[in-house]
């Protein structure tokens, strides 16, 4: 196959996975918006709604690995994988993600809605979040169990650039905040800033080896 | 860095998933490594070179030249 065909090939490959993300994330978080700013409902604030829509978005890709691992051949049209058998050959450890992934995406729901301003009491929210976030924790050291060396160093190489970037901007927000120019952030600001810059690590690793878009077999 | 793993495996007339099972690895790892995206582990290399009865540098090529 020429450069040119395989390039096109390729940008069809992608066209279906980065149009599904986007289409379901931006539907998701406009109807999750609506939900908690919704004409009658108490506004949750910035940071609970910033918390959600992060938790929408690892709920998003755990169900759209979930899909995948229920039907391979569907999960294949959008996840980024060579083929269906990738998604056989993967599946107790994209299962465990995917369990990883759905409990986080829990924990962080509980948060947002949580006392004062939600409507689940600080207590309740505190013993499930904590129960989801140890959940998440042991699904993701199974997950471990079953991958081969370039997932181990990705997964390495994500938390890495989930820390710098938690340094940068979390360390760089509150050291604004300490000398007084901007609001401190919120605790909950924290969880979703692990959350998020974990998620955004994962992509930025991938895509930084090249493996977003994958090579002829 | 640049390898012949595709080139060997093609010889033998393994397909990417034979050659993932015999080393116990993922497709996945195989298809970086002949796209040069992965550079794998020594451990790896090693058992990818014994597996094809070749040498190391046989299969992956460094163009780096010592300072004389």
């Amino acid at each position: 196959m020429n450069v040119a065909k395989q390039e096109k090939s390729l940008a069809r490959r992608l066209a279906v996975p980065v149009a599904v993300g986007a289409v379901s994330g931006f539907a998701a978080t406009l109807l999750f918006l609506n939900l908690v700013d919704g004409e009658g409902a108490r506004s949750l604030g910035r940071s609970r709604e910033i918390a959600g829509v992060v938790g929408v978005l690892y709920l998003l890709t755990a169900i759209g690995v979930g899909v995948g691992l229920a039907s391979p051949r569907v999960g294949a049209r959008f996840l980024n994988v060579e083929d269906a058998d990738e998604l056989r050959e993967q599946r107790r450890m994209l299962g465990y993600s995917c369990g990883a992934m759905a409990a986080l995406s829990g924990a962080l729901f509980v948060l947002v809605l949580a006392e004062p301003l939600g409507p689940v009491a600080g207590e309740v929210a505190a013993v499930v979040a904590i129960a989801l976030l140890l959940l998440a924790n042991g699904l993701g050291l199974l997950q471990v169990r079953h991958t081969d060396e370039l997932q181990r160093a990705m997964t390495r190489d994500s938390v890495a650039s989930a820390f710098y970037l938690l340094f940068v901007v979390g360390g760089g927000w509150a050291l604004l905040a300490h000398c007084g120019l901007v609001d401190a952030p919120a605790p909950l600001d924290w969880l979703t800033m692990f959350a998020v810059f974990l998620l955004i690590g994962c992509f930025w690793q991938v895509g930084r080896r090249g493996l977003l878009v994958r090579g002829p077999r | 860095m640049r390898n012949r793993l595709k080139d060997h495996r093609e010889a033998q007339g393994w397909s990417q998933g034979e050659l993932a099972r015999r080393l116990g690895v993922s497709r996945q790892t195989i298809n970086a490594v002949e796209t040069d995206k992965y550079d794998p582990s020594l451990p790896l290399a090693l058992r990818m070179a014994k597996l094809f009865g070749v040498a190391v540098p046989d299969l992956f090529i460094d163009e780096w030249e010592p300072e004389l």
